[in-house]
C-alpha cells in the first residue's frame, strides 16, 4: 500500500481512543488510523443505535462523529490526527461495539415517524418526563464543561477581488486564470493541499499561481448578503469580503436507499479512493460495486488498481432495478444480493452513485442552477427504490428510511417543506448533504409530480458544521479603558467598578473613612471617566444652544454653567456642565457613559446646519481630578499662584492656570456637595507624575486618607449642599 | 450567524467602500415629500463612520435589497 498523499510515514504518532493506543502517522485523519488499526464501526446511529462506519471520508456524513478532547461531534473522518489526543466515541452505551440501546432497532414499529408528536402527551404530566428520556437516548455527543478547553479564538477580515471555494481542477483553473488577468485572488481549499479530486483519481497535478492568495484548511460555511464569505481556518473564523465568489466545490456521491444500505463497509467510491489515497489505509479487500452504468465503468478500474479485488459490479438502472437490492450483514457488510438468486461474498460494498454537486452555498446564494436537480441523474435513484421490506435509509443523520418518508407524506406532509420538519429528514448534522436529493425523488414519486416541481428546501448557513466558539469568536474582544492614574489606585488597593469599558475606583476598602475624609477634611477623586468635550468656533454658541436646553449666548467667559440635552423626541438624555473659555471656545463635560454618544450627537447636528464649529472629543486626552472637602482651598493654594478666594474664583466658575507647573483648567463645579476643584490637565505622563508627587509629599495625609473615589455615597448624599433633592447623571 | 447586522457595503465619501458594522445608523431623513417610515422603498438615511473617519454622512439605500445607490456628506444638497 501506498503512503497517502496527505501523510508523512516517518512521523510515527500515537493517539489514544477509548482508552487504548492507537499509532498513526502525521497527516493522517483520526478515523483513518482507527481504521488502520481495525475499527469498522464509527458511531451508532441517532435513533435506533445502529452500527455505523466510514461512508464518505469527506466530512459530509454524520457517520464517525465522535469526542475529540473533550469537543462533541468531531468529523474525525477529516480531523487530523495529534500527538497525545484523547479520543471517545459518543452515543453508545456500554460500548460502540456493544449498544444495547440497539433495542430501539427492534422497537421501530412503536416507534413510527413523528412519534413524539403523537404519543406520550396525555396525560399531560407524561410528556415532560417523557421529553427527557427521548433527549437522553436519541442525539448527538454532550458537551462536558470541565472538559472542554476555552478557544482563544480570532476573527480575520479579508478583502479581495475574487474568492474561490475550492482547490480542485476547476478552482484552480480559475484562480490561475484570474490570476493572469491581474485580479487579487483568494483560494480556498479545506484540506492540507490543493487538486481536490485529481489527487485520488490520478491526474496532472496543477500548482496555483504565484501571485493566488492560498489558504488551506479552509472550509467556507456561509455566504452572506454582499458577498460576505464566512469561512473557518483551524478554528478562526475568516470573514471575506469578494467583488466575485466563484464556488467550485464540486461534487460528491449521495446514499441510495436499499435494505441495510447503512451497514459498516457500506461506502461511496469518493469514500474508499480518499481513505487510500490520501491516508494510505485500504478500506476492503472484496468489493461489491452499485451504482449507475456511466460511474461504473470509471470507479471500477479505480478500485480494482487500489488492489481490491472486485466481486461483482451491480449497475442501475438495470440489473437491480426490478429486483430488491440488500447489503446482508450484522456490525458490517458480509454480503449483497440482488433479487432471491443472487448473492455476493465482500467486505465493502462501494457505491458509485450519480455525482451530485455539492451547491449548499449556491444554493444560500440563492442562484441556483437550474440544471442542479437533474444533475445527479435523480431519476436513477427513483428507479433503484423498489424495496418496501426491511430499513433503507435516506437521512444517515436522522435514521430516516423510505418507509418513514412514505408515512409522513400519507399523513398529509406531502410539500418538501412540510416533508423535512414533520420527518426531520435533511435537518441533521449533514444538512441535506446525503439525503436531500432522495427526499425529494422520493417526495415527487409518491405525490406523482416531476422532481423540479417538489422543489427543494431553503438552504441556510452553515453548511459545515461550525463550533459556537468559532462564532464567537468577535464577542470575546472587550477592550477595557484605564484612567491616566490607574495605577494610583492599584497602589492604594481599590475596589474596582465597571463603568462600560471604564475601569473605575469604587472605594478603598473604608468607604466611610473616604467619605468622612471628604465630608471634614479633603478628598481626591478621579473624574477622568467623565466626557470631556472641545467645541470651538464662530458658531460655537449657535450649536450649543440647539442641542442644549438651556442658554449659553448669556454665559460670561470664565464662568461655567449645568446643562441638559435631550433627544428629537425630548427624552433628556444627557447632561453635565458646560464651561466658556473664550468666547468662541466652550469646554463641556458630561456623562461617563454618553461620552461618545453626545459627541457623535454634536457633530450630527453641526453637520447637519453646516455650522462653523470644530467638535472635538477630548476624553481619553485630559485627566481630571475633583479635589473636594472642606479644606481643599488651603490645600490647592499651595501649589498654585491663582487668587483662590471665593470672591475672586466664586462657585460655577472656570479658570485656566498652572497648578504645580501644570497648565491646568479649574472647574468651581459641586461635584460632591462640598467645596471642589475639579482639575483637568492634559494626559501627560510628566503632568502626572507631578501632580503624583504633589499628592504623595506635600499632602500627604490627605493623599493616605482622604483619596477617595466613595463618589457614589458622596453625591447620592450631598449632605452639606443644603438640598433635599438631587438629579445625578454619571 | 456572523453578525446581528446587515453585511452590506456602504461606500464613504472619505474612506471609500467599507463594511456596514463600521457605520452607526443614524435614522432616516424624512422630508417633506418623503412619503414615511418604514416603506419598501429608497430611502435617504443618516450614518455615522463610526470606525473611520468619524463623519456623518447621508446614503440613498433600496431597503429591500439593500443596495446603496449613491452617498455623500451630510448637510450638503440631498443626493
Amino acid at each position: 500500500m501506498m503512503p497517502g498523499c496527505l501523510t508523512d510515514p516517518a512521523m510515527p504518532i500515537t493517539f489514544s481512543f477509548e482508552g487504548q493506543s492507537i499509532a498513526a502517522v502525521q497527516g493522517q485523519s483520526i478515523a483513518a488510523a482507527l481504521y488502520a488499526s481495525g475499527r469498522r464501526i464509527f458511531s451508532r446511529s441517532f435513533k435506533y443505535h445502529r452500527p455505523r462506519g466510514l461512508f464518505c471520508v469527506a466530512g459530509d456524513c454524520p457517520n464517525c462523529l465522535m469526542q475529540v478532547d473533550g469537543r462533541p461531534n468531531v468529523r474525525t473522518c477529516i480531523e487530523p490526527v495529534r500527538e497525545g489526543q484523547i479520543v471517545c466515541s459518543q452515543h453508545a452505551w456500554p460500548s460502540l461495539n456493544f449498544d444495547l440501546l440497539r433495542i430501539f432497532d427492534k422497537l421501530e414499529r412503536f416507534l413510527p415517524v413523528g412519534f413524539y408528536y403523537k404519543h406520550f402527551h396525555k396525560p399531560r404530566w407524561l410528556w415532560p418526563i417523557f421529553e427527557r428520556v427521548v433527549r437522553r437516548l436519541a442525539g448527538l455527543g454532550r458537551i462536558d464543561l470541565r472538559s472542554v478547553p476555552i478557544l482563544d479564538n480570532e476573527v480575520e477580515y479579508l478583502h479581495t477581488d475574487i474568492c474561490i471555494i475550492g482547490g480542485g481542477a476547476s478552482g484552480l483553473a480559475a484562480a490561475n486564470s484570474a490570476a493572469k488577468a491581474g485580479a487579487d485572488v483568494l483560494l480556498l481549499e479545506r484540506l492540507p493541499k490543493v487538486g481536490g479530486r485529481l489527487l485520488w483519481e490520478g491526474g496532472p497535478s496543477i500548482e496555483p499561481d504565484q501571485s493566488v492568495r492560498l489558504l488551506l484548511n479552509t472550509v467556507a460555511f456561509g455566504l452572506y448578503e454582499g458577498n460576505l464569505l464566512g469561512a473557518v481556518q483551524h478554528e478562526r473564523l475568516l470573514k471575506i469580503r469578494a467583488k466575485q465568489i466563484i464556488v467550485c466545490t464540486g461534487s460528491r456521491q449521495p446514499l441510495v436507499p436499499f435494505h441495510n444500505n447503512d451497514l459498516p463497509g457500506v461506502m461511496s467510491c469518493d469514500g474508499v479512493l480518499r481513505l487510500a489515497k490520501l491516508y494510505g489505509v485500504l478500506a476492503g479487500r472484496r468489493a461489491v460495486l452499485l451504482g449507475s452504468q456511466n460511474e461504473l465503468s470509471l470507479r471500477e478500474k479505480q478500485i480494482r488498481e487500489l488492489g481490491i479485488e472486485i466481486v461483482a459490479c451491480i449497475p442501475y438502472p438495470g440489473a437491480a432495478e426490478h429486483q430488491i437490492v440488500q447489503a446482508r450483514g450484522n456490525k458490517h457488510i458480509e454480503a449483497v444480493c440482488v433479487g432471491p438468486a443472487q448473492e455476493y461474498l465482500c467486505d465493502l460494498l462501494c457505491l458509485a452513485t450519480e455525482q451530485m454537486p455539492a451547491n449548499e452555498l449556491l444554493l444560500q446564494a440563492g442562484r441556483s442552477p437550474t440544471s442542479v436537480l437533474a444533475a445527479g441523474g435523480a431519476a436513477g435513484i427513483v428507479g433503484l427504490i423498489n424495496s418496501q421490506i426491511g430499513k433503507n435509509f435516506v437521512c444517515l443523520c436522522e435514521d430516516v428510511t423510505v418507509k418513514d418518508i412514505n408515512q409522513a407524506i400519507a399523513e398529509g406532509f406531502d410539500d418538501i417543506e412540510t416533508l423535512k420538519r414533520y420527518s426531520t429528514v435533511t435537518m441533521g448534522p449533514c444538512q441535506g448533504k446525503m439525503c436531500s436529493q432522495t427526499a425529494i425523488a422520493l417526495c415527487a414519486r409518491a405525490t406523482g409530480q416531476d422532481i423540479s416541481s417538489v422543489g427543494r428546501t431553503t438552504s441556510r448557513p452553515p453548511a459545515v458544521p461550525v463550533e459556537l466558539a468559532v462564532l464567537a469568536a468577535e464577542r470575546r474582544h472587550h477592550p477595557v479603558r484605564r484612567t491616566p492614574m490607574h495605577h494610583w489606585h492599584l497602589e492604594a488597593n481599590a475596589q474596582w467598578l465597571d463603568a462600560g469599558q471604564w475601569k473605575r475606583p469604587e472605594s478603598y476598602g473604608d468607604p466611610n473613612a473616604e467619605v468622612r475624609a471628604v465630608r471634614t477634611r479633603v478628598g481626591l477623586i478621579d473624574v477622568s471617566t467623565l466626557g470631556k468635550i472641545e467645541v470651538r468656533g464662530p458658531d460655537a454658541v449657535t450649536l450649543l444652544e440647539k442641542v442644549y436646553l438651556n442658554q449659553w449666548a448669556d454665559l460670561c467667559v470664565g464662568k461655567a454653567r449645568y446643562g441638559v440635552m435631550c433627544t428629537e423626541e425630548g427624552v433628556v438624555f444627557d447632561d453635565g456642565v458646560g464651561t466658556r473659555l473664550d468666547p468662541q471656545c466652550f469646554w463641556l463635560t458630561c456623562t461617563t457613559g454618553n461620552a461618545e454618544a453626545v459627541f457623535q450627537w454634536l457633530e450630527l447636528w453641526r453637520t447637519t446646519w453646516r455650522l462653523n464649529v470644530m467638535v472635538d472629543n477630548q476624553t481619553s486626552a485630559f485627566a481630571a481630578m475633583n479635589l473636594a472637602g472642606p479644606r481643599s482651598r488651603e490645600v490647592l493654594a499651595r501649589l498654585t499662584t491663582l487668587d483662590l478666594s471665593p470672591a475672586s474664583f466664586p462657585y460655577m466658575a472656570v479658570r485656566q492656570a498652572e497648578v504645580n507647573g501644570v497648565p491646568c483648567r479649574l472647574l468651581r463645579a459641586g461635584f460632591v456637595g462640598e467645596l471642589s476643584y475639579e482639575i483637568h490637565c492634559a494626559r501627560l505622563a510628566r503632568n502626572l507624575a507631578c501632580f503624583r508627587l504633589v499628592w504623595k509629599h506635600n499632602v500627604s495625609y490627605v493623599w493616605r486618607r482622604g483619596i477617595s473615589s466613595s463618589a457614589k455615597i458622596l453625591m447620592l448624599y450631598p449632605t452639606h449642599s443644603g438640598l433635599d433633592w438631587s438629579v445625578w447623571c454619571v | 450567524m456572523l453578525s446581528n447586522n446587515m453585511s452590506f457595503v456602504l461606500p464613504c465619501p472619505n474612506c471609500g467602500p467599507r463594511d456596514v458594522v463600521e457605520f452607526r445608523y443614524g435614522g432616516q431623513i424624512l422630508t417633506d415629500s418623503s412619503t414615511g417610515k418604514n416603506l419598501p422603498e429608497v430611502q435617504t438615511e443618516r450614518w455615522y463612520h463610526r470606525y473611520g473617519c468619524r463623519r456623518w454622512l447621508q446614503a440613498r439605500r433600496d431597503v429591500t435589497n439593500n443596495t446603496v445607490l449613491e452617498t455623500s456628506w451630510l448637510g450638503e444638497e440631498a443626493p
